[in-house]
């Protein structure tokens, strides 16, 4: 009976680790996941811009650019006034913003880069709280249409 | 009594089987929610890389597009999209199709499929609108030097791989360089960078020459004067060599010899790199490039510059004469022998859309006549182009002569509205021979030539619209890149 109980206890514990561990990773992965899509989302949207707002600063990037071939204006801001922040997309010109994330460590996720006197590069950086930590998400995109 | 204990020690040993085997039940579904938690997040990574990696697929497409174009613009997509099989990379494959506009520019169209157009998981389409590169960014560009007199304004930069002269009140609203020679400018000549009367603002302003600036004392340069000298020369601030002379400089004069104009911050005896000889950029004719051309010259053979015939002027102007009310279209006139007996009129045309004339022989545009727009035509791009280079020992003059192109006397382009850029006629006008043009004209555009000579009020604005044009520049360059939803 005593090593049977032992051995349920131990049984019972690493059932629970390991049910802990699949909650971190899996919402780990949910969090990647959303992240990924909404950077991929983004840099679609900022590759095809044409020209950085004069209004852009760290948490929001308005560009007009092209969605699925016509031509808007995006707006890409993250929101909140503490973490974790949300990040929003209008392709109305900010009439109506579509949540992605609400899982941002920092809103200060966009830099802005000049070559040869154009503003044609935004580096766009989140950080995702996950349960247990915070990852980044880094990336540099080129406006393709910044001479046009 | 021990029969019993047996039987209760026999029933204890089945319920931690039991007990043991539910543990382990619970274990491993714990583990294989665990396991393919860690699946589904390799496949999402999977996921990432693989359409990220379409995307370039796609974008080989496009690349392939322009170098293909760029070698032949009237090829042909080798994998159209729509067809069975694309082309193929290493871990895709892609399909493009293209279209090519009236005005030159060529929409791409191309689809990445990974792995392969049949087994497709992923597609991706790009659509890239390709246009000439921009060759023509000055009013005025001479491969040799540059004289310009009598009360003009140009709104534009001025370019001469030689020297420049500018002569008796003329206004430039915009910049001077005169690469491998000196800039002369006379009584009342300004460097502006805004201009009331013509609307022009926001231009530099600066004279760069390799060589001296010699100005008048009534010369005013509102921006920077730079008189540079060849790399090596050593630059004395006493020297009469690349010097500035007379005039002011509103802002900053240096020079490598010594400075005598008064300006903003005066830096003589100081080396600088000369300006870069820029060359005429170079016109290669392809009939590819103008859909529905009507080509003047050897019957029975391709359109090409080299298949000509003795008739293509004439047969040109007879057509112009019954059509100059309404001229629209591209032409192409490749005259045997051209001469100054061959001349190709335009004088007295009616643009009723986008005109491109190109032939081997000269241009005369005539005396005292209007280039307007058709009724119902609010804007138009005139493209002329000449490659008639006079012989040695002929004159071309403002006054004519044997000239590439010549234009006299109140020859009018329909400019449109000062303030509307976007209206009206911009016209470019280029000859790799001689160009001249005296009296009281005026147009939108750029005057290029291997030498010119202008003189008595021709006021040129230059007009970006025809800053790419067919036939010059490096090749096609995408202008507008966008992502089509799949």
């Amino acid at each position: 009976m005593t090593v049977m109980s032992v051995v349920a206890t131990a049984a019972m514990a690493v059932a629970l680790r390991t049910t802990q561990t699949t909650l971190t990773v899996t919402d780990r992965r949910d969090v990647f996941t959303d992240g990924r899509f909404a950077l991929d989302q983004m840099t679609e949207d900022l590759r095809q811009g044409e020209s950085i707002d004069v209004s852009s600063d760290a948490d929001t990037v308005e560009v007009p650019s092209y969605v699925n071939g016509s031509a808007t204006t995006v707006i890409w801001r993250a929101t909140g006034s503490a973490a974790p922040y949300g990040l929003e997309r209008s392709i109305d010109g900010g009439t109506t913003y579509v949540p992605l994330l609400d899982s941002l460590a920092s809103n200060a996720i966009f830099t802005y880069t000049t070559h040869e006197g154009v503003l044609d590069q935004v580096t766009v950086a989140i950080s995702l709280t996950t349960s247990t930590t915070t990852v980044g998400l880094t990336t540099d995109v080129y406006l393709r249409n910044a001479n046009s | 009594m021990n029969t019993r204990l047996r039987a209760l020690r026999r029933d204890e040993g089945g319920y931690a089987l039991v007990i043991s085997m539910l543990l382990i039940a619970i274990m491993m579904v714990s583990l294989v929610v665990a396991l393919e938690a860690g699946n589904a997040a390799l496949r999402e990574a999977d996921f990432g890389v693989k359409w990220a990696r379409t995307l370039a697929i796609a974008e080989s497409g496009v690349d392939d597009a322009i170098l293909v174009l760029s070698q032949d613009r009237a090829a042909t997509s080798a994998c159209p999209i729509g067809g069975a099989a694309g082309c193929s990379l290493d871990d895709g494959e892609y399909q493009t199709t293209w279209s090519t506009a009236a005005d030159g520019s060529v929409s791409v169209t191309a689809v990445g499929y990974y792995p392969s157009v049949a087994e497709q998981e992923y597609s991706r389409t790009l659509q890239v609108l390709l246009e000439p590169a921009p060759a023509f960014q000055y009013a005025l560009f001479g491969q040799d030097s540059i004289e310009v007199k009598n009360n003009l304004n140009i709104d534009g930069s001025i370019y001469s791989a030689g020297s420049v002269v500018i002569r008796n009140n003329t206004t430039v609203c915009g910049s001077v360089v005169a690469a491998a020679g000196s800039v002369t400018m006379e009584s009342g000549v300004t460097i502006a960078k805004a201009n009331v009367v013509t609307g022009c603002t926001g231009e530099a302003a600066d004279v760069w020459a390799g060589g001296s600036i010699t100005n008048d004392v009534t010369t005013v340069i509102e921006g920077n004067a730079k008189a540079s000298a060849p790399t090596g020369t050593v630059c004395n601030a006493a020297s009469t060599s690349y010097e500035i002379t007379s005039g002011s400089v509103a802002e900053t004069a240096t020079a490598c010899g010594r400075i005598t104009a008064t300006a903003g911050v005066s830096q003589p005896g100081t080396s600088t790199t000369p300006p870069t000889v820029d060359a005429l950029p170079s016109f290669t004719f392809s009939a590819a490039n103008y859909p529905g051309i009507t080509c003047y010259g050897a019957v029975g053979f391709s359109c090409a510059e080299g298949n000509t015939s003795a008739t293509a002027v004439s047969s040109f102007n007879t057509y112009k004469a019954a059509n100059a009310a309404s001229l629209t279209g591209s032409f192409a006139i490749w005259q045997s022998s051209p001469g100054s007996g061959t001349v190709v009129s335009l004088e007295d045309i009616t643009l009723g859309g986008d005109l491109t004339v190109i032939t081997n022989a000269p241009i005369l545009f005539g005396n005292t006549a209007t280039v307007g727009l058709a009724a119902g035509v609010s804007s138009a791009e005139l493209v002329v182009i000449s490659t008639y280079i006079p012989p040695p020992g002929t004159s071309c003059t403002t006054n004519g002569g044997d000239c590439s192109i010549y234009f006299k006397n109140t020859i009018v382009f329909d400019d449109g509205l000062d303030t509307d850029p976007s209206d009206g006629i911009v016209s470019l006008i280029y000859t790799t021979g001689k160009m001249a043009v005296k009296n009281q004209n005026t147009g939108d555009g750029a005057l290029y030539a291997g030498s010119m000579d202008i003189k008595n009020g021709y006021d040129i604005t230059y007009n970006a619209r025809i800053a790419k044009i067919l036939g010059f520049g490096s090749g096609l360059e995408p202008t507008l890149w966008q992502e089509l939803s799949d």
